[in-house]
């Protein structure tokens, strides 16, 4: 552990699954889900992941607490390769680093009450071993995200789709952790619920120091709670960089579709809205050189040549183009 | 029972669960009607009552589940007859769902089946519903999954449901559902998962299906500047009860319950970094219990509004507040002229 480190660090992450097909089950190819993607996030530094559908988002939050093993690189937590982990350490590990699940309905044990899901984790990190004092943290826990002691004996299936969303959040802020991966955390919230939690990660950043991957497709929502954005397309990253400079001046192409696509209430705000011709390519057999390319409005024959390789164009500033 | 232009007339539908910490009442004396053709959006608080009254349009929710139902569910079939939803056999209702009307779940797993591939459950459903043979429902599967902006459909269509990013597994529910060619369309939050731009791509697939087929939908959403395109109806549920109904353009420009009011004003907006950081904006106070729901109007005790000895006893019906447009607010003239503080 060094003061110095940041508190995660992803270097080279790739995460090809494996297709089967044929009469007899053989590998015919690889869904190339994330490729050679490399961040770091700081302690109490909230890094916002925005992509389009399938663009591999949900694979790097889940590599990132090795949910599932990556294919190859490395995940780092406080300098230690994750990857090295065993059982014990890994249960150390976890007790820091939780997570929020994009499906709030698969991911709640069916048979378990909101109280037994929510004090779970307090049990197995042994915190709260006083059982008055686990109930009071449970209440307490369902009340910063807007449920009540009503709650305790419900079990998932009696539950609303952002009831259930907001149980997964009180479940993964339980213990304190230090990191968060909150995959599409409040999708299913109606705007006022939606802000509350949005706030409740603030403080929870600013009092406690609580570092977040805030995958998101909403980037309006993603703009208020991150420090920066790095953004995705087809498993490459394209662009990172700090979130105000960004979304006021995006430099990557790709960036600049995806924020003029966001609808803005208000017309006299709403900029041209960049229409992407064509479909998102195929994951399997992505496109040579630039993954953009089939789609980008500033693609010219060079881009088909290389990979552009993820280039600093100011500090702490970095874009996947050869046009920039 | 219902109007001859009308496809479903709901009337008084209530809906209570029992749970262990007392009954919930999770539809409270709802009506509303949904003309052919059109398209009705519902939206709300998180928790007021907007799958459960879609589930029981479907005939989904019984004694079975712990749900107690009262009220009439008129719905208008194909042959010309109506039924009351309430009162059909489950063989009935089975042949009702699929044929006149289908649903896309708020829970896209637990609705696809984990042990059989996407191309099974899709042409199942086609066979099932057009009598046609595999290759035509194939053929007709591709081409859905295509027009909704599925990258690869070959490859979904081999594909099990884990295998899919959850914006995918959304794509492929909205495909089943479409391909029954349902009259009615319920769609609880089928957006949820995808960005702007794909949203904007499966709009556009619903508003073209239903001008070939005049196939009317509910579209159940939280996201508010998707009302907003959809066009057509709103209806906007708190605590189980409808409180407000009208056309989208008239109720968002001039709300008149002030839920409604500071839900829109709750409205995130991109900063692009002009304004200086600042906290969004909730509406103040607790989600009300549903176990135990405040006295008058549930929305009293959040409600900057509310006038002590008025609204906390008497229970606001919706009125015309002009045009058609209702609201369920005892003060709604007071706050539209300014009077109220
Ligand atoms: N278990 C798996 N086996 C094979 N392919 C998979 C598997 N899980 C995901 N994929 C594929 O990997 C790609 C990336 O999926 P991922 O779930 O990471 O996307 P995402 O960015 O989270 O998308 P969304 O916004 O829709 O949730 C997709 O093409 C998906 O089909
Ligand atoms: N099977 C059930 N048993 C007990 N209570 C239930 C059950 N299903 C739903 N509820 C409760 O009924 C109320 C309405 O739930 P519903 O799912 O209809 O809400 P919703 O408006 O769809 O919310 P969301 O936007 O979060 O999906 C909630 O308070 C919920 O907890
Ligand atoms: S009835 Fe009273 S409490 Fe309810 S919304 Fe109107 S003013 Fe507010
Ligand atoms: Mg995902
Ligand atoms: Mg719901």
């Amino acid at each position: 552990m060094n003061g110095t480190a940041p508190l995660l660090e992803v270097r080279r992450l790739r995460k090809w699954y494996e297709i089967k097909g044929g009469v007899i089950p053989h590998l015919i190819g690889h869904v190339q889900a994330v490729t050679d993607v490399s961040f770091s996030i700081g302690r109490g530094e909230v890094l916002g992941l925005a992509g389009e559908s399938g663009s591999g988002k949900t694979t790097i939050g889940r590599c990132v607490l090795r949910l599932i093993e990556p294919t190859s690189g490395e995940v780092l937590f406080e300098g230690e390769d994750i990857g090295t982990f065993g059982p014990e350490r890994l249960r150390k590990f976890r007790r820091h680093a939780q997570v929020v699940f994009q499906d709030p309905f698969g991911s709640l044990d069916p048979r378990m009450t909101v109280g037994e899901i929510v004090s779970e984790p307090l049990e197995v990190q042994k915190l709260f071993p006083n059982s008055k004092e686990r109930r009071d943290r449970v209440v307490e826990l369902l009340e910063t995200v807007a449920l009540s002691s009503e709650f305790l004996k419900r079990r998932p299936r009696e539950l609303s789709g952002g009831q259930r969303q907001r149980v997964g959040i009180a479940r993964a802020i339980a213990v304190n952790p230090m990191f968060i991966v909150a995959d599409e955390p409040v999708s299913s919230l109606d705007v006022s619920i939606q802000a509350q939690i949005v706030n409740l990660l603030e403080d929870l950043r600013e009092k406690l120091g609580l570092a977040i991957l805030f995958i998101s497709h909403d980037i309006v929502v993603m703009e208020h709670l991150s420090n920066r954005i790095a953004v995705v397309y087809l498993g490459r990253v394209m662009e990172i960089g700090p979130t105000d400079e960004l979304t006021s001046n995006p430099k990557h192409p790709y960036t600049e579709a995806l924020l003029s696509a966001v609808p803005d209430p208000d017309p006299a705000l709403r900029g041209k809205r960049i229409v992407l011709e064509g479909d998102i390519p195929n994951p399997v057999a992505p496109p040579s050189g630039c993954v953009f390319r089939t789609r980008c409005p500033r693609a010219i024959a060079e881009c088909a040549a290389a990979i552009p390789p993820l280039r600093e164009i100011s500090p702490g500033r970095a874009a996947a183009c050869i046009r920039l | 029972m219902i109007e001859p232009h009308k496809l479903l007339g709901v009337r008084d539908l209530s809906v209570r669960f029992a749970t262990e910490a007392g009954p919930v009442l999770a539809v409270d004396r709802v009506s509303f009607d949904i003309a052919r053709g059109e398209t009705l959006a519902l939206v709300g608080e998180s928790g007021s009552g907007k799958s459960t009254a879609a589930l029981s349009l479907m005939g989904l929710l019984g004694a079975a589940g712990g749900a107690t139902l009262s009220g009439r569910i008129d719905l208008r079939l194909k042959n010309g007859s109506t039924h009351d939803i309430n009162r059909l056999s489950a063989r009935e209702l089975r042949r009702v769902r699929g044929n006149e009307m289908a649903m896309i779940f708020q829970d896209p797993m637990s609705s696809l089946n984990p042990v059989y591939t996407i191309e099974s459950q899709i042409c199942e459903a086609i066979i099932l519903h057009q009598k046609t043979a595999w290759p035509a429902a194939r053929r007709r599967a591709l081409e859905l999954l295509h027009s909704l902006g599925i990258p690869n459909p070959e490859k979904c269509m081999t594909s099990f449901p884990h295998q899919l990013s959850g914006g995918m597994r959304q794509r492929v529910m909205i495909a089943v559902a479409l391909s029954c060619e349902p009259r009615l369309l319920i769609a609880d939050e089928p957006t949820t998962a995808l960005d702007v731009t794909i949203q904007a791509q499966i709009i556009e697939l619903l508003k073209r299906v239903q001008s070939w087929t005049g196939m009317a939908i509910l579209f159940i959403t939280h996201n508010l500047g998707l009302v907003a395109e959809l066009g057509g109806r709103v209806i906007v549920m708190y605590a189980g009860r409808v409180v407000e109904q009208g056309k989208v353009a008239e109720v968002f420009s001039h709300p008149c319950m002030p839920y409604t009011q500071a839900l829109l004003r709750s409205l995130p907006r991109l900063r692009r970094a002009r304004a200086p950081r600042q906290r969004l904006q909730a509406i103040p106070g607790n989600v009300p219990s549903a176990v135990d729901r405040p006295a008058g109007c549930a929305f009293h005790p959040r409600c900057g509004f509310a006038a002590k000895g008025m609204c906390d006893t008497r229970l606001p019906a919706l009125e015309d507040c002009g045009g058609g447009h209702l609201a369920a607010c005892l003060r709604w003239r007071d706050i539209a002229s300014g009077k109220a503080a």
